[in-house]
C-alpha cells in the first residue's frame, strides 16, 4: 500500500547535486522557485526550463522518478491552467460564452501557469531526490540558528523533527502491520459505503495511537536514561561542510538570474 | 491435492522502482488438512510474505496460491483475495497490538461480525473463545487495556480463534511471553489441532516447539524453500542446519554427542521425553 | 558498588507492590542475572537504580554515591542502559548518529565524539553499518547499536533490561558474546535482566525474584539444582534438568549437584557402558 509512494522520495545514489551542502540546495531551490515569477516571455521560460533540465541530468536520477514526482499534481495543474485560460481576456478571441472566453492572450497565460508549476515542481524534486530528509531537517536547523536570540528553541524543533523522521518508516511498518491483522479479521478497506471506509479506519487508527504513545513513552525513558536534558549545552556531532562544490552553484544561479534578467528584456 | 497449495509462487517487492527486491522465488509448498507444519528460517527469509499469501494480504507476482478451493494469482482482485481469508486465522507477531474496542468481549466478536454473523452469534462465538484461551468470564465487560501482556496476548489470539479457521496460521505466537505462559498457548494450539483437526502452520525460531509439535517443516532462506521434511528428518542433519544459521532442540544436540562417543539410537530422538524413554531401559539394565 | 536498601515500590494506579521491601548490594564488576517471570519486580528495580522511577521509599547507593534529584545525572553517567524493544530506544536518524546521541548530551567535544563513536562501533561490530538507518536494520543490529551507544559513554555499570527477549537465536547468541568480550575489556559491572535461565549461565550470580522480593540469590550452578525454587517461580528449567527429573521418575539414581550439557552427556556416556 505505502510501497507505492515514490512521490519525493530521496534515491541514494551518487551525484553532482546529492553531494552539494544540503543548505545550498534548500536555498537555493527557494530561490529559484522566486526566480520562475520574474519570467515573463517565452524565451525566459525555455531557458529557465534548460536550466532545470541540466540540473535533473545532473543528479543522474531517471526521468520517470520526476514524472512519478509530479503526477499526483496534475490534476491541480490541469485545473489551474484551465481557469487560467477561460478567464484571462485579451488578442484575438476564438471563443466565448458568458463569462467564459477562450483568447489567445490566455492561451499563452496557461502555459506560462503551467511551465512555472511544472517548474518549481521538478526544482523542489531535485532537492528532494537528492537530500535525505534528516539532512534537509540540519539544513533548516542550521538556517533557524539566528532565531535563538529571540528565544525559538531552534534545537529541541530540531531534535523533534529528526525523531519524527526517525520514526516515519517505524509507524509506517506498524500500519501495515496494523492493516493486515484487521483485514484477516474480516476488516476491508476497499470496498463498501463511504460510511463503512470510514469506520474501517477506527480499527486501525486506536491501535496506532496507542503503540505511538507507547513508543514515546519508551524513547523519553531511553533518553532520560542516556542523559538528554535538554536544548541546551549540547555538542553536536553531525555538521555541515560548505565546498567549493557549494559556492561554484551559487555563482551558477547567479550566472542564471543575470541570464533571466538580461532576456526579460527581449 | 492439499489443503493449502503454492505453485511456483514468485512474489516481488515494488517491481520496477529502484526498490524492487524478490522477496519469495519459485516457492512450492503443500499443506494437507489437519497436519501442523513448521515454517523455519533466520529473520528475513521470507516466512511473512508466504503467510500473507496464503492468507489473501497480498498476491503473487506470478504463480498460483489456492487454499481451499479458492485461487490467488496475479492477476486477481480483492473479492478474489477476501475469499482466501474465509478460511484462514493469523495469529501475527505480537498480536495484541490488534486490539481496540472497549471491552475484551466486543474485540473478540469483532471478526465474526465482520464475517457476517449477527451480534448474538458473535458474542456467543467470542465466549466460546475467551473459555478456549482461558480466560475467565469476568474479562469479558473489562478493557483490553487494562490487562498485563499475557492476558492481551489471551485476548488477541481469542479474537482469531473466534473467526473459527480451518486454517491456524501462528507467526511467533509465543514472543515475549514467559516460560508459563508460552507452555500454555502451545498446549491450546497443540489441542485445536488434535481434537478439531484444525490445520496449523507455525512459524517460529524456537526449535524445541518445533520438535515437540510439527509433522512436517519448510526450511525458508533468502527466499526460497531450501529443505522440506518431517522435523525427525530436518533435524537429523545438524551441520546443515548449523551452516544455515539455525539452531537444533537441545536433545538433538545432546543425542548428537552421545552418537559422537559411539553410542547409537535406533531412531533419533527430539524431545527429553522421546530421549529419556530411550536412555532409561538401558540405564536400568545398567543398575 | 551498587546498594539497594528497602525499597518498596508501587506503580500509578496498582495496589499490589512491584517492589516490596527488597534490599540487595552488588560489587564491582559482577555479573548478575536478574530473574523473574513477567511482572515480578525485576525490570522495576532496574529502573529505581538508574533513577527512572519516582516515589519509592528506600535508598539507593551508586559507587558512594546516594540517588537523589542532585546526583542523579552523576549516577547516570556510570550506567549504561539497554532496553527490550530494539525501536524505541533508536533515536538517532542513523547508526553513528544513535551511537553519538548520549555523547552530545555530555556536551563532549566533536573530535573526541567522532573518535568514541567508531572505537564503540568496532566493538559491536557494527562499524560498516554506520551511516545506515535504523529501518534497514535488523532487531539484532539494532540492539548491538543500543549496546555501543552504552559504551560509548564508558560506563562502570551496564544494566541490560530484557535486551535479547526480541531477537532470534543469532542475534541473541550475538549480544551475548559482544557481552562477554566488553564486561572482560571494559571491567564492567553487568546486570542482566532475563526470564530465561539458559542466559544465566555465565553469570557470578543470579537473583531471582518474585513478587518484587527477592527469592534466591546464588551462583547459577547452586541455583539450577534447586528445581523447585525454579518451577515455583515460574521459569523453566535448564535442560539437564528437565532430562534428569524425567529419569528419575523412572527410579534412576542421579547426582544432586548441577550438570550442564556436556557433563550430562559425559555422566549418560559413563551410566551407558
Amino acid at each position: 500500500m505505502f510501497t507505492k509512494v515514490i512521490f519525493g522520495r530521496y534515491v541514494p545514489i551518487d551525484s553532482v547535486i546529492h553531494r552539494l551542502d544540503p543548505r545550498s540546495k534548500l536555498v537555493l531551490s527557494l530561490y529559484f522557485i522566486v526566480l520562475v515569477f520574474f519570467a515573463n516571455n517565452w524565451q525566459s521560460y525555455a531557458f529557465l526550463a534548460a536550466t532545470t533540465l541540466a540540473t535533473i541530468l545532473l543528479t543522474k536520477v531517471q526521468l520517470k522518478f520526476f514524472w512519478e514526482g509530479i503526477r499526483p499534481l496534475i490534476f491541480i495543474i490541469i485545473l489551474t491552467v484551465l481557469l487560467q485560460i477561460v478567464f484571462s481576456a485579451g488578442g484575438t478571441v476564438y471563443w466565448h460564452w458568458g463569462i467564459f472566453s477562450i483568447t489567445s492572450m490566455g492561451l499563452v497565460n496557461g502555459v506560462y501557469v503551467f511551465m512555472r508549476f511544472f517548474l518549481i515542481i521538478c526544482m523542489s524534486t531535485v532537492l528532494t531526490l537528492t537530500t535525505p530528509p534528516l539532512l534537509i531537517a540540519d539544513a533548516v536547523e542550521s538556517l533557524m540558528k539566528p532565531l535563538l536570540k529571540i528565544k525559538v528553541p531552534v534545537y529541541e524543533i530540531a531534535l523533534m523533527l529528526s525523531i519524527a523522521l526517525r520514526f516515519i518508516p517505524t509507524l509506517m511498518d506498524e500500519t501495515q502491520k496494523i492493516m493486515n491483522a484487521q483485514r484477516a479479521r474480516g476488516v476491508n478497506f476497499s470496498s463498501g459505503s463511504l460510511i463503512k471506509r470510514v469506520k474501517s479506519i477506527v480499527p486501525i487508527l486506536i491501535p496506532l495511537f496507542i503503540s505511538a504513545f507507547n513508543r514515546a513513552e519508551d524513547l523519553a525513558t531511553a533518553m532520560e536514561s542516556r542523559g538528554y536534558r535538554g536544548g541546551d549545552h549540547r555538542s553536536k556531532f553531525r555538521i555541515l561542510k560548505w565546498r567549493g562544490a557549494d559556492t561554484i552553484a551559487c555563482v551558477g544561479m547567479a550566472a542564471i538570474t543575470a541570464g533571466l534578467f538580461l532576456l526579460r528584456l527581449l | 491435492m492439499g489443503q493449502i497449495e503454492l505453485n511456483n509462487v514468485d512474489y516481488k517487492y515494488q517491481p520496477d522502482t529502484p526498490f524492487e527486491a524478490t522477496a519469495l522465488q519459485a516457492i512450492n509448498f503443500t499443506v494437507e488438512t489437519g497436519s501442523y507444519t513448521a515454517l523455519i528460517g533466520h529473520t528475513g527469509s521470507g516466512k511473512s510474505t508466504l503467510i500473507q499469501l496464503i492468507d489473501g494480504l497480498i498476491k503473487p507476482t506470478s504463480g498460483e496460491v489456492t487454499v481451499v478451493d479458492h485461487h490467488s494469482t496475479a492477476t486477481s482482485n480483492s473479492k478474489d483475495l477476501d475469499q482466501l481469508r474465509k478460511n484462514v486465522g493469523i495469529v501475527f507477531q505480537f498480536p495484541e497490538s490488534q486490539l481496540f474496542e472497549e471491552t475484551v468481549l466486543k474485540d473478540i466478536a469483532f471478526g465474526p461480525k465482520n464475517f457476517g454473523k449477527t451480534d448474538a452469534e458473535a458474542t456467543a462465538i467470542a465466549k466460546k473463545s475467551m473459555a478456549l484461551v482461558g480466560l475467565t468470564e469476568d474479562f469479558a465487560e473489562k478493557s483490553p487495556f487494562d490487562l498485563s501482556g499475557g492476558q492481551m496476548r489471551r485476548v488477541a489470539i481469542a479474537g482469531v480463534l473466534a473467526l473459527e479457521p480451518e486454517i491456524l496460521i501462528l507467526d511467533e505466537p509465543t514472543a515475549g511471553l514467559d516460560a508459563s505462559g508460552q507452555a500454555q498457548i502451545m498446549n491450546l494450539f497443540k489441542q485445536l489441532n488434535v481434537e478439531q483437526g484444525i490445520t496449523i502452520i507455525l512459524v517460529t525460531h524456537n526449535m524445541e516447539d518445533v520438535a515437540k509439535y510439527a509433522n512436517q517443516v519448510y526450511v525458508l532462506n533468502h527466499g526460497a524453500i531450501v529443505k522440506s521434511g518431517t522435523p525427525r528428518e530436518i533435524f537429523a542433519n545438524q551441520q546443515w542446519l548449523m551452516e544455515n544459521y539455525l539452531t537444533v532442540p537441545v536433545t538433538t544436540r545432546v543425542a548428537q554427542k552421545l552418537i559422537d562417543k559411539g553410542y547409537s539410537f535406533d531412531e533419533f530422538p527430539l524431545t527429553v521425553a522421546e530421549l529419556s524413554q530411550k536412555l532409561i531401559p538401558k540405564l536400568k539394565g545398567e543398575q | 558498588m551498587i546498594e539497594v536498601k528497602n525499597i518498596t515500590y508501587s506503580y500509578p494506579n496498582s495496589d499490589s507492590k512491584a517492589l516490596n521491601d527488597l534490599s540487595v548490594t552488588i560489587q564491582d564488576q559482577q555479573w548478575i542475572a536478574l530473574v523473574g517471570h513477567n511482572g515480578s519486580g525485576k525490570s522495576t528495580i532496574a529502573r529505581v537504580i538508574d533513577g527512572l522511577v519516582e516515589g519509592y521509599q528506600g535508598e539507593v547507593t551508586v559507587n558512594g554515591m546516594p540517588l537523589n534529584d542532585d546526583t542523579v545525572w552523576d549516577i547516570r553517567d556510570q550506567i549504561g542502559f539497554v532496553f527490550q524493544n530494539p525501536d524505541n530506544q533508536f533515536v538517532g536518524a542513523t547508526v553513528q548518529d544513535d551511537v553519538a546521541f548520549g555523547l552530545e548530551n555530555r556536551n563532549v567535544p566533536r573530535p573526541e565524539m567522532v573518535e568514541r563513536v567508531q572505537q564503540a562501533l568496532e566493538v559491536v561490530g557494527m562499524s560498516e553499518f554506520a551511516t545506515r538507518e535504523p529501518s534497514s536494520l535488523s532487531g539484532g543490529q539494532k540492539q548491538r547499536v543500543a549496546l555501543a551507544g552504552a559504551i560509548a559513554l564508558q560506563p562502570k555499570i551496564l544494566i541490560l533490561d530484557e535486551a535479547t527477549s526480541m531477537l532470534d537465536p543469532q542475534g541473541r547468541q550475538e549480544m551475548l558474546e559482544i557481552l562477554k568480550q566488553m564486561k572482560q575489556r571494559f571491567e564492567l559491572t553487568i546486570i542482566m535482566i532475563t526470564h530465561d535461565l539458559s542466559e544465566t549461565a555465565m553469570a557470578d550470580r543470579v537473583l531471582l525474584m518474585n513478587h518484587g522480593q527477592l527469592v534466591a540469590d546464588a551462583q547459577p550452578e547452586k541455583l539450577f539444582a534447586r528445581t523447585q525454587v525454579i518451577k515455583d517461580n515460574g521459569l523453566e528449567l535448564p535442560y539437564s534438568e528437565q532430562l534428569k527429573e524425567q529419569l528419575a521418575v523412572a527410579g534412576i539414581d542421579l547426582p544432586r549437584e548441577y550438570m550442564n550439557e556436556d557433563r550430562m552427556v559425559e555422566w549418560l556416556w559413563d551410566k551407558l557402558n
